[in-house]
């Protein structure tokens, strides 16, 4: 249909095939949490909460076709979050 | 090829749309950075509340409603896919669906405030709202509050985002169908899906870190 336009009119399929996975895992999240996996649950909690944000900001929110200064943008945000962690528990845990 | 030529969409300071383009979304990506640092504080708070006292964390935790924060949860992903769709439909030009699909987001959206309001009211009818009205009985005592504050300016805040969210949904719904928004000028609703995105990327941490960390034991 749209061939070559000026802009890019991306097909919608990979907006199902994203939503399709969030909802599994948003069902994997909760199966996992009722897992007795010691210290464990909450890293995994994350971790695939973290694979969900990945694939919301890379497909949902478009950055795989912006500028590589939004990657930068959210690798910045990533890592100020990181240092700030890092040092507010190198206080609160060493008292 | 791109719109290099006038166009009224186009602002005077910019060269072509494509400039323009880049440099409203990094703008608005600017200021999402302010935005995750904001909630980062909220986050790094709950960190170090929960490395001290874990155990109270996982018994207020269980006292959430699993069921509804996990249907929330599924309202708010299927907002961001109607948004995504919105944007898709804006840059094709199709203004009906544009139309039915940001409707669609903003309906999510309230839907998502109205379970949230009957999960507050139970909160305060239960005594679980840190204050004077604190009395729910527990081995932990009024400690036990720390907790809920942390719940509640979490999902108060993002509920704060959600309502902010929801209005420009409408005021862009209303603007879309007087036909604000052609395939030349898609830019506004994919910024306004930039930040509903966002209010579903926090809300994707705040689900497990509140209501699921101590279901396992």
């Amino acid at each position: 249909m749209d061939s070559h336009s000026e802009q890019h009119h991306h097909s919608t399929t990979p907006y199902f095939i994203v939503y399709t996975l969030l909802m599994a895992l948003l069902v994997l999240t909760v199966a996992m949490a009722y897992v007795h996996f010691g210290h464990f649950n909450i890293p995994l909690a994350l971790l695939v909460a973290t694979i969900k944000a990945m694939m919301v900001i890379w497909i949902f929110m478009h950055v795989k076709d912006s500028s590589p200064m939004v990657l930068a943008c959210i690798v910045g945000t990533v890592m100020m979050l990181t240092v700030g962690a890092m040092l507010l528990l190198s206080d609160y845990l060493t008292r | 090829m791109s719109a290099s030529t006038s166009n009224k969409f186009l602002a005077h300071h910019f060269d072509s749309m494509t400039q323009q383009r880049e440099a409203v979304t990094f703008g608005m990506w600017l200021f999402l950075v302010t935005e995750a640092m904001f909630f980062g504080g909220v986050f790094a708070g709950y960190t170090v509340y929960y490395l001290y006292y874990p155990k109270m964390f996982h018994l207020m935790s269980n006292q959430l409603d699993v069921k509804l924060g996990a249907i929330n949860t599924a309202v708010l992903l299927t907002s961001s896919l109607t948004m995504a769709l919105a944007v898709n439909a804006a840059q094709r030009g199709n203004r009906k669906k544009l139309v039915a699909l940001l409707a669609s987001t903003l309906v999510l959206s309230l839907v998502f405030l109205v379970i949230k309001f009957f999960e507050y009211r139970h909160k305060f009818h239960t005594g679980m709202v840190p204050g004077t009205g604190f009395h729910f009985m527990n081995p932990f005592g009024d400690r036990a509050q720390m907790f809920m504050s942390f719940y509640f300016a979490a999902t108060g805040i993002h509920g704060i985002h959600v309502i902010i969210g929801a209005f420009f949904i409408g005021l862009f719904t209303w603007r879309a169908h007087k036909g604000c928004y052609p395939s030349e000028n898609y830019q506004p609703v994919e910024i306004l899906g930039l930040y509903w995105h966002f209010v579903d990327l926090v809300w994707i941490y705040v689900f497990p870190l509140f209501y699921l960390i101590g279901r396992s034991g």
